[in-house]
């Protein structure tokens, strides 16, 4: 029989504030354990909570983003259970009243994902196990933290990939996260089940908790849509069931189930007001969005940019803001397009250019761009000022100038370093004369390295040919 | 004895020292404290800290500047023991202290104990303490009421001029009944909760016990106010209450609902409240009919969203972070064996009561249909308010029982809240006043108004105070 | 009958040992609150809205602006167990 995949995504993201959730601890990555601590994020008797609004504005801004419709009231709830990681023995989230109702998120490769519900809650701290006890550091306890659930629209463990990283690229295009993954601030449950394909057969569905990379999620989903295909053709029965990722065996395996079944005896938490959020309010924060990825990808394709140069630069708002502005300031879009995602990208990724806050502006890729394509400019010379703009910063012909690299289109001059470089390569030269084309490579890059390429490469190569009298 | 105002302005005076009222309270508390067990905590260095207080008298200091204090044990005091009157917290230092007591201190209020209370303020006669019941300064064989017991106590026997308590059924306004002194329950967010340890947030207010109404006055008015720790605190200012008592009651109308005379009230309590109805009349109030006909449901809902929420606020005493660990085997065990012996019968008792209506499948017949009780009974006193300014009723059904005399029956003992309670579910403002006793028992009166009317309330608690003395 | 008993399975949800005798008297005592609370369940309340307060503005929010935290000495002070600036506690039998 024929399986197909259902999987459906909690993500979670630690919202980026100054101060935790509700109460006036910094919210800070890497501080020595238990440094932001205070009665209310250590649940000390007689201590209330004081919601943020930084931190519920972020999660409108978020939700609006997946498209969501934001309730005109929303309200936090209770959610009882027992860990020595959660100091009041519940966690502040939302139930019935979240801050984002109905989104959707466009998926890079098509496909479109129902988020069901945006939820607004703390984080817990964190507790590390050691032998026979726990120690525990609650400095990220309180943390402001979203959770976006989809709806069961994923239907393989790529297309589950590719949801989580979009959303946490609309996530980083609004700013409202630094997104670490390896800080753990942005962390996933995945829910899959199996069923045969072109049926609406609900099977036991299977979640796997805490997954903090992208990497193991494809790998635990994949991983475990086959365990539950082969249990299938074995004609045995799927447990619903809590399962976790163990990377370094490659295998998901049963977590321990609590001696009692969860309830979580849900109440309107009542030392919090509800919060009305006017029409205006959210209409002034959904207009003063940025255009996000899924827009970004539609417009750059009208275009005409190539599918993998388009990924490239919607990948991140400054990238695509500084493509934006680079054709703002007159640049051929394509050509825009190839530098930024190649001879750019390659400096963003030797880290000598900081797109973000680029020395090399917008408008001076866009006139490099008009002095390559004038002629003034060859493309080697072109991505050396590029190289020395991102490092210094300045505009491009005083860059050219200073750098020696205007074109030389001088026939005289381009002879004489032609004559040079055939005088101190004979051989090549008669390597040439024998009708070794080899050697005609090499002797234009000779002429190159003498001129610093600043020699159209058909001028040197017609010159060398008359001189060696062919 | 002697008012709060008095004592103040002895002290202005230079008549008395922030030491002599010192001296004297712990003379009086040597006296009798051991028969009636008020306090579980006294400040070791409260002779020095009054020495300080009258050394840095500023010009114009307050009312309450120098003049000691006792609060309940369920609100933070930074670097005093706050028991909650548990094993769990037995040995407990906060470094904090609640918006109230802080608010207090800046005004040159002098801490002088820490007062009993049933465990986490669940119960009506403070026998509920693990360590050890306080008793009615009127009669020691009876209950001083509760939670605020000892609050109730230490003012009513002469210990101190005023002491803070907290409400969530009516743990002010029964004591002070029960041992013939005033207690004030102010509007729900009226005053900070924070630094009080949560019994059931919604319903949890700080409360003051004193000798007379303008006591009270000014006691709220030193407390109350907007308070960023507390989102449910509200955000208006604080009225002149005394400039207020001193417009008299004249002309303000008030209503006695049937409802809270019924059975069940004892015949010599309800013959006072109708000697006091009559009384105002004739000081020139107008009395109306008004009618609560929810009233006797009040207590259900109460039994169901005060445990609701206590089983979830209790929820962070569990041995970890502070308070008694019990080293299990494991984490669950210890867990349990922390929580099982620190808790106290009756406090257990609620926090099963309120996860079973929590829990699943019990939530909706539960918890929500108590709301929706509350949601009425508060659209049912805002009616009523529209025709009167106040309510006039007993404050509790009975006078102080024997010691020991319902601590075995929970409902029993719950009735006493019966009349309380629903000020507590709609938020009002609410105040206990003593009337004429009965067979040598403090008697209470209690007015009602409608939230946030904490001024109009004490003008006609005034008001019936003087009629009725 | 053991298996209408309701305190069991409250106690362990709310992480409470109980005593033989006290879990008895906790049935007997939860019975008879529960039976009492029962009145509730006669009064029509269709179409009450349970809200228990009227949404607030977001004037009551808190500005993000960081305060003052406690020193572990003071915040965990009355700690069970520490190691240095950490909270320590039971390790849990399944995941050792």
């Amino acid at each position: 029989m024929e399986f197909e995949t259902v999987i459906g995504l909690e993500v979670h993201i630690e919202l980026k504030t100054r101060t935790k959730m509700f109460c006036s601890c910094r919210n800070e990555f890497g501080a020595p354990p238990n440094s932001h601590i205070c009665p209310v994020c250590l649940g000390l008797p007689g201590a209330l909570p004081a919601p943020n609004g930084a931190a519920i504005e972020a999660a409108i801004r978020m939700a609006l983003g997946l498209g969501c419709e934001i309730s005109e009231r929303t309200r936090f709830d209770r959610k009882n259970y027992f860990y020595p990681d959660l100091p009041k023995g519940y966690q502040i989230s939302q139930l019935d009243e979240p801050i984002g109702l109905d989104g959707r998120v466009l998926l890079p490769g098509g496909g479109e994902v129902r988020i069901s519900r945006v939820q607004l809650e703390e984080d817990a701290g964190k507790l590390q196990h050691e032998a026979g006890r726990a120690v525990v550091d609650f400095n990220r306890a309180g943390v402001p933290l979203l959770e976006i659930v989809s709806q069961p629209d994923l239907s393989s463990p790529q297309e589950a990939r590719a949801y989580w990283e979009e959303i946490r690229r609309i996530a980083l295009y609004l700013g409202v996260t630094d997104a670490r993954m390896e800080e753990g601030s942005v962390r996933a449950d995945a829910n899959i089940s199996l069923r045969p394909r072109g049926t609406n057969a609900l099977n036991p569905r299977v979640e796997i908790k805490n997954m903090n990379s992208f990497r193991f999620l494809e790998r635990a989903l994949t991983y475990e849509a086959d365990r539950q295909a082969e249990i299938y053709r074995t004609s045995g029965r799927v447990a619903q069931e809590t399962r976790g990722w163990d990377d370094p065996r490659g295998v998901t395996v049963p977590q321990r189930s609590k001696e009692e079944s969860q309830d979580y005896r849900y109440f309107p938490e009542p030392d919090l007001l509800p919060l009305a959020l006017s029409r205006a309010r959210v209409d002034a924060l959904r207009d003063a969005l940025p255009k996000l990825p899924a827009d970004r990808r539609t417009a750059l394709a009208a275009a005409g940019i190539a599918e993998e140069q388009v990924r490239l630069i919607a990948e991140s708002r400054p990238r695509a803001e500084y493509f934006d502005a680079a054709v703002a300031a007159g640049a051929a879009p394509l050509e825009a397009a190839k530098w930024i995602t190649g001879e750019l990208a390659r400096l963003e990724n030797e880290g000598a250019f900081d797109v973000s806050a680029p020395k090399a502006e917008p408008a001076e890729l866009a006139e490099l761009l008009r002095q390559v394509d004038g002629g003034a400019l060859t493309q080697a010379s072109a991505k050396q000022v590029l190289a020395e703009l991102v490092a210094e910063g300045g505009t491009v012909a005083a860059t050219a100038e200073r750098l020696g690299l205007v074109r030389l289109d001088d026939r005289d001059a381009v002879r004489a370093e032609v004559r040079a470089a055939i005088q101190e390569n004979e051989k090549a030269a008669q390597d040439l004369r024998d009708g070794k084309e080899k050697a005609m490579s090499f002797l234009v890059g000779q002429v190159m390295r003498r001129t610093r390429g600043r020699v159209a490469p058909d001028l040197a190569k017609s010159l060398i040919e008359e001189e060696i009298g062919r | 004895m002697e008012t709060l105002r008095d004592a103040a302005s002895r002290l202005r005076r230079a008549e008395a020292t922030s030491g002599s009222l010192v001296e004297a309270a712990f003379s009086a508390i040597e006296a009798r404290e051991a028969d009636l067990h008020s306090f579980l905590t006294l400040l070791p260095d409260a002779r020095e800290a009054a020495e300080e207080l009258d050394r840095a008298r500023p010009e114009g200091a307050g009312p309450l500047y120098g003049i000691p204090y006792a609060a309940k044990d369920n609100l933070m005091t930074e670097g005093v023991r706050t028991t909650a009157a548990s094993r769990i917290l037995a040995e407990y230092v906060p470094p904090y202290s609640a918006t109230a007591i802080e608010r207090l201190t800046a005004q040159g209020a002098l801490l002088l104990g820490k007062t009993n209370l049933d465990e986490f303020a669940m119960g009506s006669s403070t026998e509920h303490s693990a360590f050890g019941p306080s008793r009615n300064p009127i009669d020691p064989t009876r209950v001083p009421g509760g939670s605020s017991g000892g609050s109730a106590v230490a003012v009513a026997a002469g210990f101190t001029h005023y002491a803070l308590g907290s409400e969530t059924g009516g743990s002010v306004r029964q004591p002070a009944a029960f041992c013939g002194c005033v207690g004030l329950k102010p509007s729900y967010g009226r005053v900070s909760r924070y630094g009080l340890i949560a019994f059931a947030s919604s319903l949890d207010q700080i409360g003051t016990l004193t000798r007379d109404v303008r006591d009270a006055a000014v006691v709220l008015a030193a407390i109350a106010g907007r308070d960023a720790h507390d989102q449910t605190s509200v955000q208006d200012a604080v009225p002149d209450y005394l400039g207020a008592i001193s417009l008299g009651a004249k002309g303000l109308r008030f209503g006695v609902p049937q409802e809270y005379i019924g059975e069940g009230v004892a015949p010599a309590i309800r013959d006072e409240v109708l000697r006091a109805a009559d009384l105002l009349e004739a000081q020139g109030l107008t009395r109306r009919d008004v009618r609560l006909p929810h009233t006797p449901y009040a207590l259900d809902a109460y039994y169901i969203i005060a445990p609701a929420e206590a089983s979830s606020n209790l929820a962070r005493f569990d041995g970890m972070r502070y308070g008694p660990r019990a080293e299990g085997d494991d984490l669950l065990e210890s867990y349990k064996s922390s929580r099982g012996e620190g808790f106290g019968a009756e406090v257990k008792r609620r926090i099963l009561l309120g996860t079973y209506v929590l829990s699943a499948g019990y939530y909706d017949t539960y918890y929500l249909r108590a709301q929706r009780l509350r949601a009425l009974l508060r659209q049912e006193f805002s009616a009523a308010f529209a025709d009167v300014d106040v309510l006039l009723t007993p404050t509790t059904p009975t006078t102080a029982f024997e010691i020991g005399a319902r601590v075995d029956d929970p409902l029993a003992m719950y009735m006493a809240d019966a009349l309380t309670i629903p000020a507590n579910l709609a938020g009002l403002c609410a105040i206990s006043v003593p009337g004429r006793p009965s067979e040598g028992l403090p008697v209470g009166l209690q007015l009602m108004a409608a939230p946030m009317r904490e001024d109009v309330l004490l003008r006609a608690a005034a008001a019936l105070e003087e009629v009725v003395r | 009958m053991a298996e209408d008993r309701i305190v069991p399975k409250l106690a362990a949800l709310a992480r409470l040992r109980l005593e033989p005798g006290e879990a008895d008297r906790l049935e007997r005592d939860l019975s008879s609150i529960l039976h009492h609370v029962e009145r509730l369940q006669s009064l029509d309340m269709q179409g009450v809205d349970a809200a228990l307060w009227t949404a607030g503005g977001e004037e009551r929010l808190r500005p993000d602006e960081p305060g003052e935290s406690l020193a572990v000495e003071d915040g965990l002070g009355c700690a069970a167990a520490r190691d240095g600036r950490y909270l320590i506690v039971p390790g849990m039998r399944e995941e050792a």
